[in-house]
C-alpha cells in the first residue's frame, strides 16, 4: 500500500492562522460582491478591507499608521512607510510584490501563500496610502513637445511593431511641424517616422527605467519592423563581388540647432577600422505630390572597399522602377490608391545593385587616390507617401525634389 | 540624538534588544543645528519640478544641474544673498536620466584647455555643447557608453567624480531581474562595477567590483575614490568603501564579469559567499542613521563651512541627512568615524560646495523613498555661530583620541563614565541587510583631556579588531569664552559617533571583516523538498505545447473574454501561433500532489486531467453555465461513462482574470501481479485557492479504459482547446515508497574513501577534516573545488541501478556517472547531469548528451533523489535517469558506446559543491 509524504504541512494550508482566516472569510463576502458588481461600492469595501488586513497582520510591526513602530520586537527596524522607505521601491506593484514575498532574511514574511492576490493588492493600496502625498506626475510633465527647436531624445524604445524587439538605446529626433524620426542607438538603423505629437517619457516615475512612448502616428515602418542595417560594404574577392558584410555603427554626436535636426556617425568593421564619417540630417519633404521625409547623408572618410548605403521601405507591391537624371526611385503601392516612393540620389560613380526589394541602396565606390579623406560625398534618400501615382509624373516629381530640397 | 542612544545603550547593557529609536525624533537636536548652519531652499520656475541627480559649478560661476527627468539647468546667482534673486534656464532636456554632472577643464586639441560640461544618462556619458550660444545645448557628444543595459529598472549609472587627473568615474547598479528577483544580478557587462572613464579619449577601465546600488561617489582631498552603496543583498548596512583599484568589495553578482570567472564560463553564486578576497568598508553608517546614502565631498580646509580638519560631507535621503564622514588609515586600512551634522533637510542625494564655503544641496527621491521635500534645490550656509563638536575620532592603541572644536568647560569631571562605548558586528550573506551582530559593551577603563581641553583620551582596553564601535559622550559641554563669559556654554551638539574598526592600532592583524561570511540560510526555494518543478527556467521544455507561448497575460481591458497578451515570462498561454493544443506532460507522474496555477478569462473553460483520463473541470461562470456544462471545480465523469460527475463540496473558484491554484493529492490504482485492479484511483483531496472542494473521491475506472501503458502513471494534461486558458507555476510532489532501497549495497557506508579513486589521479580525496575536493563527512559524500572526477572501487558494472539523495549549490554543476571508463584525464560513460542554475543548458533530469533535460526541475541547494537504471535490452543499451522517483529520461542506446564500467562522480569547477547521501547500488 503506497502512503503518501508530501512533504508539506498540508495543515498550513487547510487553516490559516485565525488571523488570516479572518481576512480570508472577508475576501470570500468581497468577492462575492466583486462577482455580480463592479461598481464603486466594491472600491469602497477594497479599501476597507484593506485597512481591516493591514491593522491585522502588519500594524504590530509597522504600525498603525505605517511609521515602522508597531510593538512588535524586531532585530531590525521595521519601515517607516509614513517617510516613504521602502526596499524595493514604492509603486503599488512593488509593493504588492513584496507583500506576496517577504524579503527573504529580513523579518518581513512572506504572504503570498496564505493570502489572496485581491487581498494583497487591496493591501498594496492601504500601504501606499499611508506615505505622503506625492504628487503623481502631471500628464504635462511627462510629455515632450517640439517648438522651434528640434528635439533630441534618448531613452528605451518598446517594440515599433507587433513582431519587433524593444531597445533599450534608443533616439528620437522631432521637427518643428510634427514630424519624428525613432532610431536604435547601437547600429542607428531608421525604425520608423511618425507625424503629430513628439514623445512621453515617464522614465523618471516609479522605480525608473521605463521606455520612451513615441507619440505620433506611425506614418513609415521600415521593412515591417526588422530592418536592415544602415551601412556594408560589399568586397570583392577574385575580381568578383561577393556577399555584403553589415558594418557596425557607432554614434558620434545629435546636433539640433535651430536650422534642423542631424546626427553624426563612423561606419566601422567588426576590428574597429573606420570605413566612413557620417553626418546624416534629417528633413521633412513636401511636394506637390505629396509629404515625406529625406535623410541626407554627407559621407567623409577613407573607403578601400564599396560602401552601401541603405535606405528601406514599408511593405507593399513595387509597381514603377524610376530612373530620372539625377533620380533613381522605386514605386511601391500599399492600400488601394496609396503610394510610396523610395527614391536616391547620389554623387557620380556611384550605383545601385539593381532589383533590391524592400527598399534602396546606394553603393559608393571606393575613395579614388585623388581625392582627400575630407572630401564628402551626397548620398539623398527621399520617401515620399503620394496619393496617386501616374508614370508621366516623373519629370515633375524630379523638378519639386530639387525645390524641396533647396538645390 | 542626547536622550535616546542614553536609553537604548543601557537597555543593551541589561541585554535587551530593542528597536533603535530614529535620530529623526529629536528635533531639539535640529533646532540646535539650525543655530550654527542655516538651510534655505532656492525657488525654481513655477512648475518645475528639479530631482537633481548632479551638479557643478561652471567657470564663470553658474551652477549646473543635471536631473533625474533628464534635463539640465543653468542657475546664475546661486548664492545670492537673497535666494529668490537665484535664475534658472533651461539647458538641455531629453536626456535619458542625468545621476551624475561634471563640469571639467580638459585639452581643447590645440595646446590649451577648455571646460566641458559632461552629463551622466543612464546608458551615456554626454558632452553638452551651447556651440551657437543661444543659451542651450544643440549639440550632445556621446564620450562613452561601454556598459550593458538589460533594460531592467534598478540599472542606474551614477556619477560623476574626476580624480583630478582629468578621468571621470561612473558607478553603475546590478538590476533586480525575474525569477528571484530579491538578488541583485549582473546580466550585462560591468554591473556592479566602478568604471573610471577618459572623457577625452573616450577608453573605459573596469577599475572596482562588488558593488550593489553605489548611488554616491566622491574623490577625498587625497585624491582617493569613495563610494557609498546601499543595504541589501551582502549589504549589511550603509557601507562607505574606500574604493581599492582591482579590489573585490563585496557583492558577488559583479563577479561574473572578472578574469577569473568570464574566461572559465563561470558564474558566481549569488548565495554562497564567495572565495574572493574582499576589501571592507572603510566605514559602517548604521542603520538607523542612514537608509540611503548620497555623494560625499571634501569640506573646505579653510574652515569656511565649520571647523572640521580634513573630512567629508555625505547626503542622505531617506532620513533627509547630511553627515560628517573623517577616514584614517591605521594597520595599512582605511578606517574611520561617522557623525550626524545637520539633519531633516529633505531627501538630499547630490552635495556640492561653493567656493566661499556654502554647501548646496540636490534633492531627489521619487520611487526610493525619502524625507519631503523630495525634489529641489537648496542651500547650507554657516552662520557664524561655531558649534561645540566632536572634531576627529582618532584610534590610538589602547582606545581612542577625541578632538573638540571648542575646548572643554572647566567644570566638566573627567572621569571613564564621560564616555559608554559598546560594539556589534554584521553578517555577510545574500539576505537583505543585517541585523546588528554579537553586541557587546566595551568598559572605559580610563579618561583624561589634554592640556589645551580639547582632546579627550579614553582607555578601551577591551576594545576588538572587526567590529563597528559606538562611541556616546555624556555630559560634555564646551567651555565659555573669555570674551563673552555671560553666554552659556554649548553642550555637545552631537554625542554620538560610529567609529569602524577595521585594524587596532597596536600593531596586531586581523583577516577578519566587521561583515563576516557565515553560512548561508537556505536557498528561498529549499523548503519545498521533494516537489518537481515543471516550468521553472525553460518553461515549456517538459511539455508538448503547440500553440502555447510564454508571455505576460492579463485580462483584456477591451475584451474580457479574452487575455491581453504582453512579451514576458510569467504566464503560459494557448494562444501562440496555430492553433492550440493541450498542454501534455512530456513525462509520465503516479500518486502524489498535483499543483497547477491557473487565470481564466470570462466564459473560459478548462480542465486538469492526471494521466490523462482523471479531469477537474475548470470554467469561469461570469456569463452563467451552458446547458449541460458543468461548473468550475467538477470531477468530470469517467471516460467510459461508469461513473459520473462530481459536483464540488464548495464553490470556492473567485473570479475570471485573477490567478487561482490547483492542488490535486492523487492516489494512482493498485495492480496485483496478475494485472488485476485490486485499488481504484482516487482524488484523496482536491484544493482549490486553499479551500477543500473534493475529499476521498473514487475514480471508478473499467480497466481498459483510458490510454496508458502503464497505468501506474501517465501524463498531467490541461486541455487547450476551448479558448484561453493561462498557466503558472506547475509542479508535483511525488508520493514515495518507504524504504525502496534499504536491501541494496551502499557505496558509502564506511569511514573513508579508500578503493576510490580519481581523475586525474593525484586528485585529494579524505575523511571529515581532509581538504576537498572529495571527501566523506558524517556519511555524505561533498566533492567541491577543482574539476575531478571520483571513481568506485569497483570498475565492472554492467546492467546496474544506481540511488543516491543529491544536492548541488546554486552555479554549481556534476554529474552522476555509470559504466563509467577512464583515460586518465577524462571519464567518459552514462552521464546523468546534476546541475539547477549553471549556465549548461543541460540540467538535473536529463542524461547527458543522449536525452537532455533543460527544465530546472529541483531549487539549487535542495535534496533530491536520482535514480540512474542501466540494463542491456535486445535493440541496445537502456538508460533511465528519474528524479524524485519520475522517470525524466528513457534512453535506448542502440550503439551500446559504454559496455561496462564504474560509478562515478562528476565535480565539474571551482565554486561548484555537491553533496551525495545514501549513494546505494543494485546490480541485474
Amino acid at each position: 500500500m503506497l502512503r503518501i509524504h508530501t512533504g508539506r504541512n498540508m495543515s498550513r494550508i487547510h487553516s490559516p492562522p485565525p488571523s488570516t482566516r479572518w481576512a480570508l472569510l472577508l475576501i470570500v463576502g468581497a468577492c462575492v460582491g466583486i462577482l455580480f458588481d463592479t461598481s464603486t461600492a466594491s472600491a469602497q469595501t477594497d479599501s476597507d478591507e484593506g485597512a481591516a488586513a493591514y491593522a491585522t497582520m502588519c500594524a504590530r510591526c509597522h504600525g498603525l499608521t505605517g511609521d515602522g513602530r508597531g510593538p512588535e520586537v524586531l532585530d531590525r527596524p521595521a519601515r517607516d512607510f509614513t517617510a516613504s522607505g521602502f526596499s524595493f521601491g514604492n509603486t503599488e506593484e512593488a509593493i504588492a510584490r513584496t507583500i506576496r514575498h517577504g524579503i527573504p532574511g529580513s523579518p518581513m514574511p512572506a504572504f503570498g501563500e496564505t493570502l489572496s492576490p485581491e487581498l494583497i493588492d487591496a493591501l498594496a493600496l492601504h500601504v501606499r496610502s499611508l506615505t505622503p502625498e506625492t504628487e503623481e506626475p502631471d500628464e504635462a510633465e511627462t510629455i515632450l513637445t517640439v517648438r522651434e527647436h528640434p528635439l533630441a531624445v534618448r531613452g528605451g524604445l518598446p517594440p515599433i511593431a507587433a513582431n519587433a524587439a524593444a531597445h533599450v538605446r534608443g533616439m528620437m529626433l522631432g521637427l518643428p511641424g510634427g514630424i519624428s524620426f525613432e532610431y536604435r542607438v547601437p547600429d542607428l538603423v531608421l525604425l520608423g517616422v511618425r507625424a503629430g505629437d513628439f514623445a512621453r517619457r515617464a522614465d523618471w516615475t516609479g522605480r525608473g527605467g521605463a521606455s520612451l512612448e513615441p507619440l505620433g502616428k506611425l506614418l513609415w515602418l521600415n521593412e515591417q519592423g526588422t530592418p536592415r542595417p544602415a551601412a556594408s560594404i560589399w568586397p570583392e574577392e577574385n575580381g568578383e563581388r561577393s556577399k555584403s558584410a553589415p558594418l557596425m555603427a557607432q554614434l558620434r554626436a545629435t546636433r539640433t540647432p535651430l536650422s534642423g535636426a542631424s546626427f553624426s556617425w563612423d561606419a566601422v568593421q567588426d576590428d574597429g577600422t573606420l570605413v566612413a564619417h557620417i553626418d546624416e540630417q534629417l528633413r521633412a519633404i513636401h511636394t506637390p505630390f505629396g509629404s515625406g521625409f529625406a535623410r541626407i547623408l554627407g559621407v567623409t572618410g577613407p573607403r578601400s572597399e564599396p560602401l552601401v548605403l541603405h535606405h528601406g521601405s514599408s511593405a507593399g507591391t513595387p509597381v514603377d522602377r524610376l530612373t530620372m537624371n539625377s533620380w533613381d526611385g522605386l514605386v511601391v503601392e500599399q492600400e488601394e490608391g496609396a503610394f510610396e516612393i523610395t527614391l536616391a540620389r547620389s554623387a557620380p560613380g556611384a550605383w545601385s545593385p539593381p532589383d533590391t526589394p524592400e527598399g534602396f541602396s546606394i553603393t559608393l565606390p571606393p575613395t579614388a587616390e585623388h581625392m582627400t579623406d575630407n572630401q564628402e560625398t551626397t548620398v539623398v534618400f527621399i520617401t515620399l507617401l503620394v496619393d496617386g501615382w501616374n508614370p508621366d509624373d516623373q519629370e515633375a516629381l524630379q523638378t519639386s525634389l530639387d525645390v524641396a530640397l533647396g538645390r | 540624538m542626547l536622550i535616546a542612544p542614553l536609553a537604548l545603550l543601557s537597555a543593551l547593557a541589561h541585554g535587551q534588544e530593542t528597536v533603535s529609536e530614529p535620530v529623526a525624533a529629536d528635533t531639539a537636536t535640529t533646532r540646535a543645528e539650525s543655530n550654527h548652519w542655516a538651510v534655505e531652499m532656492l525657488t525654481p520656475p513655477e512648475g518645475v519640478v528639479l530631482e537633481i541627480g548632479g551638479m557643478d559649478w561652471m567657470p564663470d560661476g553658474r551652477l549646473a544641474l543635471s536631473t533625474r527627468r533628464g534635463q539640465v539647468w543653468m542657475v546664475e546667482n546661486a548664492l545670492a544673498d537673497d535666494p529668490a534673486d537665484a535664475r534658472f534656464s533651461l539647458y538641455a532636456e531629453g536626456l535619458q536620466e542625468g545621476l551624475g554632472l561634471n563640469v571639467l577643464e580638459v585639452p581643447d586639441g590645440e595646446g590649451g584647455t577648455r571646460h566641458a560640461l559632461y552629463v551622466l544618462q543612464r546608458g551615456e556619458i554626454t558632452e553638452l555643447r551651447d556651440d551657437d550660444e543661444d543659451g542651450r545645448a544643440e549639440t550632445w557628444i556621446r564620450v562613452a557608453d561601454d556598459w550593458g543595459l538589460s533594460g531592467n529598472y534598478h540599472e542606474f549609472a551614477f556619477g560623476l567624480p574626476d580624480d583630478g587627473h582629468g578621468n571621470l568615474f561612473v558607478s553603475l547598479n546590478v538590476g533586480f531581474l525575474d525569477p528571484e528577483w530579491w538578488l541583485g544580478r549582473s546580466a550585462v557587462p560591468w554591473r556592479g562595477w566602478v568604471l573610471r572613464i577618459n572623457p577625452v579619449t573616450g577608453q573605459s577601465e573596469p577599475w572596482a567590483s562588488g558593488f550593489r546600488s553605489p548611488c554616491g561617489l566622491g574623490v577625498d582631498s587625497h585624491g582617493q575614490l569613495l563610494l557609498t552603496d546601499n543595504q541589501g543583498d551582502w549589504m549589511a548596512s550603509t557601507p562607505i568603501f574606500a574604493v581599492q583599484q582591482g579590489g573585490f568589495h563585496g557583492h558577488p553578482a559583479s563577479l561574473d564579469w572578472t578574469s577569473e570567472f568570464r574566461d572559465h564560463g563561470l558564474r558566481a553564486s549569488l548565495e554562497q559567499p564567495p572565495e574572493t578576497r574582499r576589501t571592507p568598508p572603510a566605514i559602517w553608517v548604521p542603520y538607523e542613521w542612514s537608509r540611503s546614502p548620497g555623494n560625499l565631498v571634501p569640506l573646505p580646509e579653510n574652515g569656511a563651512f565649520g571647523p572640521f580638519t580634513d573630512q567629508m560631507v555625505m547626503a542622505e535621503l531617506t532620513n533627509g541627512h547630511l553627515m560628517r564622514v573623517q577616514f584614517e588609515e591605521v594597520g595599512g586600512v582605511m578606517q574611520g568615524a561617522v557623525i550626524p551634522l545637520r539633519q531633516r533637510l529633505g531627501s538630499v542625494v547630490r552635495v556640492l560646495f561653493a567656493d566661499n564655503g556654502t554647501l548646496m544641496g540636490g534633492l531627489t527621491n521619487r520611487g526610493w523613498g525619502g524625507l519631503a521635500p523630495d525634489n529641489g534645490l537648496l542651500r547650507v550656509t554657516p552662520t557664524g555661530i561655531s558649534p561645540m563638536e566632536m572634531d576627529r575620532v582618532h584610534l590610538v592603541p589602547g582606545g581612542f583620541e577625541i578632538s573638540f572644536t571648542k575646548p572643554l568647560a572647566e567644570e566638566i569631571d573627567i572621569t571613564p563614565e564621560i564616555a559608554t562605548v559598546e560594539q556589534y558586528d554584521y553578517d555577510y550573506w545574500w539576505e537583505y541587510g543585517s541585523p546588528e551582530r554579537h553586541r557587546t559593551d566595551v568598559s572605559v577603563t580610563a579618561a583624561s583631556l589634554s592640556p589645551d581641553r580639547r582632546t579627550l583620551s579614553i582607555k578601551t582596553p577591551e576594545l576588538r579588531a572587526a567590529m563597528v564601535a559606538r562611541i556616546a559622550l555624556h555630559g560634555i559641554r564646551g567651555a565659555t569664552s573669555p570674551d563673552h563669559p555671560e553666554k552659556e556654554s554649548r553642550p555637545l551638539l552631537h554625542n554620538e559617533v560610529a567609529y569602524t574598526v577595521n585594524q587596532l592600532a597596536d600593531g596586531s592583524r586581523t583577516d577578519k571583516h566587521v561583515a563576516k561570511a557565515v553560512p548561508p540560510p537556505p536557498s528561498k526555494q529549499a523548503g519545498k523538498e521533494g516537489w518537481l518543478r515543471l516550468t521553472y527556467g525553460d518553461a515549456l521544455d517538459a511539455w508538448e505545447s503547440s500553440g502555447w507561448t510564454l508571455v505576460d497575460a492579463e485580462l483584456h481591458p477591451d475584451d474580457r473574454r479574452s487575455f491581453l497578451v504582453t512579451p514576458g515570462v510569467n504566464a503560459l498561454v494557448n494562444t501562440g501561433r496555430g492553433p492550440a493544443s493541450d498542454f501534455v506532460s512530456r513525462w509520465d507522474f503516479g500518486s502524489g500532489t498535483y499543483h497547477v496555477e491557473f487565470m481564466l478569462p470570462e466564459g473560459g473553460q478548462s480542465a486538469v486531467s492526471v494521466h490523462g483520463q482523471h479531469a477537474i473541470e475548470l470554467r469561469d461562470e461570469t456569463h452563467g453555465i451552458p446547458e449541460g456544462a458543468l461548473a468550475n471545480g467538477t470531477i468530470r465523469p469517467s471516460l467510459d461513462g461508469t461513473r459520473l460527475a462530481q459536483a464540488p463540496d464548495t464553490d470556492a473558484y473567485s473570479g475570471a482574470g485573477h490567478w487561482h491554484e490547483l492542488e490535486i493529492d492523487f492516489l494512482a490504482p493498485e495492480f496485483d501481479i496478475t494485472g488485476e485492479k485490486i485499488a481504484e484511483a482516487r482524488f484523496s483531496e482536491v484544493r482549490l485557492d486553499g479551500t477543500v472542494i473534493h475529499e476521498d473521491v473514487v475514480l471508478t475506472e473499467s480497466a481498459s479504459s483510458g490510454h496508458n501503458q502503464d497505468p501506474h502513471v501517465g501524463p498531467l494534461v490541461i486541455a487547450g482547446q476551448n479558448g484561453p486558458v493561462a498557466l503558472r507555476t506547475l509542479e508535483f510532489l511525488p508520493a514515495r515508497t518507504v524504504d525502496e532501497y534499504k536491501e541494496w549495497i551502499s557505496l558509502i557506508g564506511g569511514d573513508d574513501l579508500n578503493g576510490w579513486t580519481t581523475v586525474p589521479a593525484d586528485t585529494r580525496t579524505g575523511a571529515a577534516g581532509a581538504d576537498p575536493p572529495w571527501l566523506l563527512e558524517d556519511g555524505e559524500l561533498i566533492g567541491e573545488g577543482e574539476a575531478s572526477w571520483l571513481l568506485s572501487p569497483r570498475g565492472d558494472y554492467r546492467n546496474v541501478s544506481v540511488h543516491a539523495q543529491v544536492r548541488i549549490n546554486d552555479g554549481g554543476d556534476a554529474g552522476l556517472i555509470v559504466r563509467a571508463t577512464s583515460d586518465g584525464n577524462r571519464v567518459m560513460g552514462y552521464e546523468a547531469q546534476i546541475n539547477t542554475s549553471f549556465s549548461d543548458p543541460s540540467r538535473t533530469g536529463g542524461l547527458h548528451e543522449l536525452s537532455p533535460v533543460q527544465v530546472q526541475l529541483v531549487p539549487a541547494g535542495s535534496w533530491f533523489d536520482l535514480d540512474v537504471h542501466v540494463a542491456e535490452e535486445a535493440g541496445g543499451t537502456r538508460i533511465t535517469v528519474a528524479v524524485n522517483g519520475v522517470t525524466t529520461a528513457d534512453y535506448l542506446d542502440a550503439d551500446r558506446q559504454f559496455s561496462s564500467g564504474h560509478i562515478a562522480l562528476q565535480q565539474h569547477h571551482e565554486g561548484s559543491v555537491l553533496r551525495v547521501r545514501d549513494l546505494r547500488v543494485e546490480t541485474h
